[in-house]
């Protein structure tokens, strides 16, 4: 007996492989990593071993090495048996270190032991045995740490997929084990609740049964659970139900639903209807039943059965003929009076046989009108047609037909015939005409009593003659009561009023004198029932004329039309709440038919938009006038986008007042589809929302001043800081002023006394006098700087502008001569003089007309414009306009000339001129400002406060 | 030949009394005899001892200002009918008004004033004959 050392570190593959080679005649020890292995190999040296490969302690490669680097040990050959990822690396370095075999799991059991068997078989023929060359001991480490870092790695990667796989199943198990719970929970809910009785039998007795059967069978939960269910069925039945039941149970063939009767211990018995199924209850077939009680259902269809056997049995026994014919003329039923009346058999009528073959032929085509007239709901008292009998004689009838409805569609025609043969052949005689008319009326009762619709008669006198038993089964009068009523007391006022106002209408002498005319009127009329509870009902009054065709009373025929006027009613009252509740939101509501134009609006969208509303519709010619152009553009771009697309449209249009006040509505709206998916209007709801806008555009207004506002602020900052320059600018001034001066003084004197000493050199005296204007230029610019610096306090009286203009003009005069300008002057009459310093001003006047003066150097006009304005704070001021026909300022240096030293004129100018001037208008509290367009010209514009 | 007319300039600046002196005196259509002082003090003196027919007076002067100076020269009977012109590189026409009351009333030039201009002020001054 071979002994094989099997080594692994996970228990179960050991016990398997222990087993699977004790079962095939080996002798088997077991070690649990390469350490044990190697112990219990020194100790009892098997024949082979059988080795995974990572374990812990000492894993299998180690072992390998170990065991083939003993003297003693290394001739036992050694089987790697590895599970999972191993690689052909795995299997070369396995060899190399001197392993027989590399085998991977999983393994056909069979093909290991042959392997095993090679083995061995090879062991025992190699022997002596040679030694196996064994790698060098670095390689070996190398190569080894390299495949036992992957495989380490490799199992890490693996066990944590099979964990998160095991997390997602155990998720997945608990999801389960929820939704079983919760479906069953809700099961058990329902079937608790249900109000059918649910129960599970077994053997004869209820295992569970729910509360809706303590109802039924009136008996606790433990007295149904306790006792043998037969107790609870009637006993004719028991022994059927316990036949299907316990038949079910071996699984025999069974109808599923049947009924029978249950009896609760008050004795009392009711029909139920049982669905049965079977299922398994603690282990054992048992059968799962609904019940449900059809008792009502029953003696319904009962009463129904007798009802009809009883109308079967009337029917068939009726003196007079009544059948009933389907469109294409073929019998459905016939009474017995038909075959005696038409001498036939119900075979001769119903074979092949058609209802027209018992019209005279030439009688056929008014038969068709007729039933035309009928299909359109016309109610025809009776025709007198001649008819056919099947011997081929000919009798003449009165024949009255109704259409017969299956679910509202017309599926034929019930009739009676009433033959007056002898009332013709009494015809003469007014007696007999009124015998055959009550004949014929009491055939009308016959088929009117079967129907739903009331008939009634009255006599000329208005008084109730006859009405048919619907009449007593709707309004509760017999028709005794009826006669002895009065019809303005049983009509309701209005329809009593109606009567009146229909018979002016239509009982004319001439209508009554025209014997062939038939009046008939169609309308609705309400009436008191026995309770005093009015109804409605839909009425077709036809005058009836007697033999001689005179009037002699009426025949109404009708539907009661209560409930759907209830309906109708509860349908405007809902509707009344819809156009409230759309009143008090606003919220009108319109609609447009493309078909026919018309555009019709709610009365709400009529009231907020403030425009007449005689007529509820309009035409879409008329739409484009309700609102403002600009609205009904993007109405139109709207509407043809919905019409495309089908999306719905929203947006807010102005409607056009015709008294002003335009109102601002937010539409909404989607188009409407007929049956087959086109577009046949639109419609929608709109809502005032005008104080909305009002309040935004009031925000928008408080925004925009705050905007406003706060760039007023900016403009004062930038002038405060214009200001802050200027006053830097003047104190340097003033400070460098003085140690300018002086060395220009010295100069000029200096260059005065070269002028005087070099006479008779005139490049020298060039060259001085250069000098002399440059010192002069540099006094004038310092002399700027001063005065622009200085704030002279103002000296304010009352001054005439145009009087300062006019004087300012005087010192300017010799320019104007010397360009040849033309002066236009608008002074305005009545300016009222203003307080200003008259000096300061007019230094301001003749630097601005200096300035011009100087623009216009090859000539043009100068304008000087003086008017009263306001500015929006009602504040007054006079405007001052010099506008020159210059050169022009360019745009983007209009806004730096009122700064210090900042000139478009030559070299000479000291640039200080305007800055000085706006000085001065500032502290007038004035402003100073310039438009200019380079080429055109320039103007300066002035204001100064009016002050009294 | 004419009476000399005797003038004091009184400035701290010297190239400033040094080019004046130069150009009154070489001024052949005039008889100027011009002294020059180059502070309040020396000036002050130099007017008591030579009493100029004119005195040419800077305002701004370290120490003793032309003001000041005035105002000693006015407090002397042995000065006080001296005309003085003041000189200022301060101060301009528009102002004189205003500081007139200051300073007596006095004639004034500003600075920088051309050599023209100065002869014809004193002339002016001394009412001599143009």
């Amino acid at each position: 007996m071979k002994k094989i050392l099997v080594v692994d570190d996970n228990r179960e593959s050991l016990y398997m492989l222990e087993q699977f080679l004790a079962g095939n005649g080996m002798a088997v020890s077991t070690a649990g990593n390469g350490a044990e292995a190697l112990q219990k190999a020194a100790a009892a040296p098997p024949d082979l071993i059988i080795t995974d490969i990572l374990m812990p302690v000492m894993d299998g490669y180690m072992l390998c090495r170990k065991l083939k680097s003993d003297v003693k040990l290394r001739h036992i050959p050694l089987i790697f048996y590895s599970a999972t990822y191993t690689t052909p690396q795995d299997e070369a370095f396995a060899l190399s270190i001197g392993a027989e075999r590399f085998i991977t799991k999983p393994q056909d059991l069979n093909a290991l032991i042959q392997i095993i068997n090679e083995v061995l078989q090879q062991k025992q023929e190699a022997t002596p045995e040679t030694e196996r060359p064994l790698g060098e001991e670095m390689e070996f480490f190398r190569q080894y740490n390299e495949i036992l870092f992957n495989k380490l790695e490799k199992k890490i990667a693996d066990l944590h997929q099979v964990n998160q796989t095991l997390q997602e199943e155990i998720a997945g198990h608990e999801k389960a084990n929820r939704k079983m719970f919760e479906s069953e929970a809700k099961y058990r809910l329902l079937v608790e609740n249900s109000s059918e009785v649910v129960f599970i039998a077994q053997e004869g007795i209820i295992k569970f049964i729910n509360r809706a059967a303590i109802n039924l069978l009136g008996s606790s939960y433990e007295e149904l659970t306790s006792n043998p269910f037969t107790d609870f069925i009637h006993p004719d039945d028991r022994e059927m139900v316990l036949a299907n039941h316990l038949r079910r149970l071996r699984g025999e063939a069974v109808p599923n639903i049947y009924t029978f009767r249950i009896i609760t211990p008050k004795g009392i018995v009711r029909w139920v209807e049982i669905h049965a199924a079977i299922v398994p209850w603690q282990g054992k077939p048992a059968t799962l039943n609904f019940l449900t009680d059809i008792t009502e259902r029953r003696q319904a269809h009962e009463a129904l059965q007798a009802s009809e056997k009883k109308y079967r049995e009337l029917y068939d026994f009726l003196p007079i003929p009544v059948y009933e014919m389907d469109f294409s003329g073929n019998i459905i039923s016939a009474n017995r009076a038909i075959y005696e009346t038409f001498r036939g058999t119900e075979e001769d009528l119903k074979r092949g046989f058609k209802g027209w073959d018992l019209l005279s032929p030439e009688e056929v085509e008014k038969s068709r009108n007729n039933i035309q007239e009928l299909l359109k709901g016309k109610l025809i008292a009776g025709t007198e047609y001649k008819l056919r009998r099947l011997d081929g004689s000919v009798f003449p009838a009165i024949v009255i037909s109704r259409v017969i409805y299956d679910n509202d569609k017309p599926v034929g025609l019930r009739g009676a015939i009433v033959d007056i043969t002898e009332r013709q052949q009494a015809e003469a005689q007014r007696e007999a005409s009124l015998e055959a008319l009550r004949q014929s009326e009491h055939q009308q009762r016959i088929i009117t009593d079967n129907i739903q619709d009331m008939v009634w008669l009255m006599d000329m006198n208005l008084h109730i003659t006859w009405v048919s038993r619907s009449v007593t089964q709707v309004i509760g009068f017999t028709p005794e009561e009826l006669s002895q009523v009065s019809l303005n007391k049983l009509l309701l006022p209005e329809s009593y009023e109606l009567v009146q106002q229909l018979m002016l209408e239509h009982l004319t002498n001439d209508n009554l004198a025209n014997k062939d005319k038939a009046i008939i009127v169609n309308n609705e009329f309400g009436y008191y029932g026995k309770n005093g509870d009015p109804h409605w009902g839909e009425m077709s009054i036809s005058l009836l004329r007697d033999a001689a065709g005179e009037p002699s009373g009426f025949l109404g025929v009708g539907r009661d039309i209560t409930k759907r006027r209830q309906m109708e009613k509860a349908l405007q009252e809902t509707q009344k709440q819809l156009h409230d509740a759309y009143r008090l939101a606003k919220i009108g509501s319109w609609s447009w038919n493309i078909r026919d134009k018309s555009i019709i609006w709610s009365e709400e969208l009529y009231r907020m938009t403030g425009l007449n509303n005689h007529a509820m519709s309009f035409s879409d010619t008329k739409h484009p006038q309700i609102y403002t152009h600009e609205s009904w553009e993007r109405l139109k771009e709207a509407v043809s986008h919905s019409l495309k697309t089908g999306e719905p449209l929203q947006l807010e249009l102005e409607i056009e007042r015709p008294r002003g006040g335009n109102r601002c509505l937010n539409w909404l709206g989607g188009v409407i589809y007929d049956n087959e998916g086109n577009i046949t209007g639109m419609h929608g709801t709109a809502q005032d929302i005008t104080e909305r806008k009002l309040i935004e555009s009031e925000l928008q207004k408080t925004n925009l001043e705050l905007a406003c506002a706060c760039k007023e602020l900016g403009e004062k900052q930038d002038l405060v800081i214009q200001q802050e320059k200027m006053a830097s600018i003047g104190m340097l001034a003033a400070g460098i002023a003085h140690e300018i001066k002086n060395p220009l003084a010295i100069i000029l004197q200096g260059v005065n006394f070269l002028q005087t000493a070099i006479k008779d050199n005139s490049l020298l005296l060039d060259v001085v006098e250069r000098l002399n204007s440059a010192v002069l230029r540099a006094d004038i610019i310092v002399k700027g700087l001063l005065s622009y610096s200085r704030q002279n306090p103002l000296e304010l009286t009352k001054q005439n502008v145009p009087a300062l203009i006019d004087e300012s003009l005087v010192l300017t005069e010799h320019e104007f001569r010397k360009n040849n300008l033309q002066l236009i002057k608008e002074y305005a009459p009545d300016l009222p003089d203003i307080c200003v310093d008259g000096n300061q001003i007019k230094q301001v006047f003749v630097n601005v007309l200096l300035n011009g003066i100087n623009a216009m150097s090859a000539g043009g006009t100068f304008t000087i414009m003086v008017s009263q304005i306001e500015d929006d704070n009602k504040r007054k001021f006079l405007e001052i306009i010099f506008r020159d026909t210059g050169h022009g300022i360019p745009a983007d240096k209009i806004n730096n000339i009122f700064d210090p030293f900042f000139t478009t004129k030559p070299i000479g100018n000291t640039g200080l001129g305007l800055s000085i001037s706006r000085g001065i208008i500032d502290r007038h509290d004035g402003t100073i400002s310039a438009e200019s367009e380079a080429g055109r010209g320039t103007s300066i514009i002035i204001r100064l406060p009016v002050k009294l | 030949m004419e009476k000399d007319i005797n003038i004091l300039v009184i400035d701290d600046e010297e190239s400033f009394t040094f080019f004046i002196k130069l150009n009154l005196e070489t001024e052949t259509s005039r008889n100027f005899k011009v002294t020059t002082a180059n502070s309040g003090k020396e000036g002050l003196k130099l007017a008591r001892t030579i009493k100029p027919d004119l005195i040419l007076l800077d305002i701004m002067m370290p120490e003793m200002s032309g003001q000041e100076v005035a105002e000693e020269l006015l407090m002397d009977s042995r000065t006080k009918n001296i005309p003085i012109i003041f000189l200022t590189a301060v101060v301009q026409k528009e102002e004189v008004a205003r500081e007139a009351g200051l300073i007596g009333g006095r004639e004034f030039i500003a600075k920088p004033v051309g050599k023209e201009e100065l002869i014809g002020r004193i002339a002016a001054t001394l009412n001599l004959p143009r």
